[in-house]
């Protein structure tokens, strides 16, 4: 799994490309704890996301509560098969999702 | 029919009639012309020559100056006498003045009262007139001859006159006489009388003519048609499959009668003829059909099912395209004692009847030996033992046998002069290095040593004959390993596909070239249906590949994946299993994964206290996602094994 990183000012654009299972979701807590306490924007651009699993959604959790202190989350370019399981879990209720 | 005898025959006689008609009236017209002109011509020349006679007794100059005497009159009337009597127009007497080109009338008379009246008063005695002599006229006048002179005239129309000399006493040219005869009347009579001719010629000719045509008719067209509608019934009667023929007899007993009768001769030969074609033929149809029940019989036997499902975790497939004669080539597949698969190939020396016969012997036989006989090549010895045995023909017989055990990544195999079989591993084909054992049928005391090679999943291993690798194509090239090599790397083939796949590379080599051997391949696919796993998280990628490699969606693929990730990683993290069983099940259009683990009791259909999302991070999301992405969940504890099967419904038909 690829994690490209954008920073802009106290914006953050992460995009995640490939697999967020099991295996690589710890990739991405490493990625989150590196974040510095300045940004107040986060956003996790799910274009190229083709997989997630319920370790993934931990760390979609974790990403949203570090930035609901400051009220700038979001995920964009969510794909149809990852749109399912955010409903499946209720995150469609709690986060900022945009297909 | 384009043209027509008959019609033919008419034309011509129509023709010839014309052109008779046409001769016979054109003959006919200037023979009368002539004739007439003749007869004509002696009439005014007597006629002119008795005037001259008789006015040659009288004096002319008297005669002028006495118009009214009696010798005047009485001279007259006989020359009307004579005008009327020889059909003549006009007899005039008169003195020519050839130096001044005078003529001075002395008598003019004419048949036609009208006319005679006319000339009395227009040419009286002693009139005199402008006129240059004739040609004619100067002749008779100076040589005393009488001459003929046609000429033609405006007012009068066309004239015959003949000159005479009258003489005085002395006999001295005195007067000229000249008689008139009119040819205009002699025309109209020659042509009613041609016309009258000419009808009763073309009545004549007609009514001859008419005849002939009947009679040829009747003689000849009649007894012709009769032969040919004859020939035409006879033509149509074998089409319709009638035998009877009667014989042609036009009874004429000429030429038409020769044809008929060597027409009735041809007849009896053609028909024989037909009759011994027909049996050749019947007799041949009846061998071809021999024929192909042997080939039905040999395909019955050889099993016509391209893929032969043995067991859960082995797919084999196999196809056999047979050359123009019943062949020796023949697969086998069938289950051990011990439930292992095995797989024969074999190609029978030689072709036709004698071979396949042969072959059905030895594939009976070595089936017979492997299910008796444990040991592998104790049982191939054996059969080898009685093929020599029983073997008057000496044929011999190239085999493989494959063994395939599903507990071990293995097959035994034993290759009996056979050809090389292909192995693929991971898309990767290459030519299984085995040294060949002899062939069975050749040396009864032969041994034949088991050999051993790895097999995993995905792998396949395909068997042939030699009709495959010495296939020929229109350039007289060999399809060769090497080209099947090259078929066979691939990553996606089943059993089956790549059976289809190398048929169709054959097929599209050969492109239409003759096939002289019979074409038998067998294709063995190791497809697991369950996995076997240590319990580690490293083993997912094994998971996502076997799920990925089931016949469904991809969209359900995913969804599959995504449970068994969440149930495999639980299992990994929570059950202290050291073994995990998945395994795949499809009935209807519900899919079930099993998993089977030895670990600590995990009820999944037990309830746990709903987690907030907030507490999500800590985990619990995956047992829900997998109750909501399943259809249903089956939990058993059984044997002290976790057995959760997870059902899903495939959409994909509905």
């Amino acid at each position: 799994m690829e994690i490209i990183n954008n920073i802009d000012g106290n914006k953050a654009t992460m995009e995640i490309i490939g697999w967020l299972d099991t295996q690589t979701a710890p990739q991405l807590g490493e990625e989150l704890s590196k974040l510095s306490d300045d940004i107040t924007s986060l956003v996790f651009d799910f274009a190229k996301l083709e997989y997630i699993s319920s370790a993934g959604l931990r760390q979609v959790v974790s990403a949203y509560k570090k930035m609901s202190c400051k009220d700038g989350f979001k995920i964009i370019n969510v794909s149809d098969e990852v749109f399912d399981v955010f409903k499946l879990t209720g995150f469609d209720q709690k986060i900022n999702i945009e297909k | 029919m384009k043209n027509s005898l008959l019609r033919r025959i008419v034309v011509c006689i129509l023709v010839v009639f014309l052109v008779a008609i046409v001769i016979f009236g054109s003959l006919s017209c200037f023979d009368n012309i002539r004739r007439t002109t003749s007869l004509t011509g002696n009439i005014v020349k007597s006629a002119s020559y008795i005037v001259s006679q008789i006015a040659s007794d009288y004096d002319m100059e008297n005669l002028i100056n006495n118009p009214s005497s009696k010798k005047y009159n009485y001279l007259k009337s006989s020359l009307r006498s004579i005008c009327i009597g020889e059909g003549l127009e006009y007899i005039f007497i008169y003195i020519p003045d050839t130096k001044n080109n005078q003529i001075k009338y002395v008598m003019v008379v004419a048949a036609d009262d009208e006319k005679n009246n006319e000339v009395s008063e227009d040419r009286k005695a002693g009139t005199v007139i402008e006129h240059k002599l004739f040609d004619a006229e100067v002749q008779t006048w100076n040589s005393g001859e009488s001459t003929i002179y046609e000429y033609s005239n405006e007012k009068y129309g066309r004239f015959m006159s003949s000159y005479n000399c009258i003489y005085d006493k002395n006999n001295k040219p005195v007067a000229l006489v000249c008689a008139d005869y009119s040819l205009e009347k002699i025309y109209t009579e020659i042509i009613s009388e041609i016309v009258i001719k000419m009808s009763i010629v073309i009545v004549a000719l007609f009514a001859m003519f008419a005849l002939m045509a009947l009679f040829i008719k009747k003689k000849i067209y009649n007894p012709i048609t009769m032969v040919f509608m004859s020939m035409k019934d006879y033509i149509s009667d074998k089409k319709a499959g009638k035998k009877a023929f009667e014989p042609i007899n036009p009874e004429t007993n000429d030429e038409i009668q020769l044809i008929a009768d060597f027409f009735n001769e041809m007849v009896v030969d053609i028909d024989s003829y037909v009759d011994k074609i027909k049996t050749l033929a019947e007799e041949q149809a009846r061998a071809g059909t021999e024929l192909d029940v042997a080939r039905r019989i040999q395909y019955g036997i050889i099993s016509k099912e391209k893929n032969i499902c043995m067991s859960d975790n082995f797919m084999v497939s196999a196809r056999m395209k047979s050359a123009k004669q019943v062949g020796g080539d023949f697969y086998d597949s069938f289950l051990l004692k011990n439930g292992n698969i095995c797989t024969v190939i074999g190609d029978v020396s030689g072709k036709g009847v004698a071979a396949s016969l042969f072959m059905v012997f030895v594939k009976t036989l070595i089936r017979e030996k492997l299910i008796d006989i444990s040991d592998v090549s104790d049982a191939i010895k054996s059969a080898n033992l009685e093929i020599c045995e029983s073997n008057p023909e000496e044929m011999f017989v190239t085999a493989f046998i494959a063994i395939f055990d599903s507990e071990s990544d293995k097959f035994h195999y034993i290759n009996a002069g056979h050809n090389k079989p292909v192995i693929i591993k991971n898309g990767k084909a290459e030519f299984l290095e085995c040294s060949p054992c002899m062939a069975l049928g050749v040396f009864d005391d032969s041994e034949y040593k088991q050999c051993i090679c790895d097999f995993s999943n995905g792998d396949i291993l395909y068997l042939y004959t030699d009709g495959v690798t010495e296939a020929v194509n229109a350039d007289k090239e060999f399809f060769s390993e090497k080209r099947l090599l090259g078929v066979c790397n691939n990553t996606e083939y089943t059993a089956n596909s790549l059976c289809q796949s190398i048929s169709n590379s054959l097929e599209s080599f050969i492109n239409g070239g003759e096939q002289f051997d019979d074409i038998t391949m067998l294709a063995v696919k190791r497809q697991d249906k369950s996995l076997k796993l240590h319990c580690e998280l490293s083993e997912l990628k094994k998971i996502q590949k076997y799920i990925f490699k089931l016949d469904i969606e991809d969209k359900l693929k995913k969804k599959i994946f995504l449970a068994c990730d969440e149930v495999f990683s639980n299992i990994v993290n929570y059950s202290g299993a050291d073994l995990v069983f998945v395994s795949y099940n499809k009935k209807a259009d519900k899919i079930s994964i099993i998993f089977r683990d030895n670990g600590k009791k995990f009820d999944y259909l037990e309830d746990r206290p709903k987690k907030d999302f907030d507490d999500f991070d800590d985990g619990g999301m995956g047992i829900m996602i997998v109750k909501k992405i399943c259809t249903n969940i089956v939990y058993n504890y059984i044997n002290s094994e976790n057995i959760l099967e997870l059902i899903f419904t495939d959409n994909q038909n509905n």
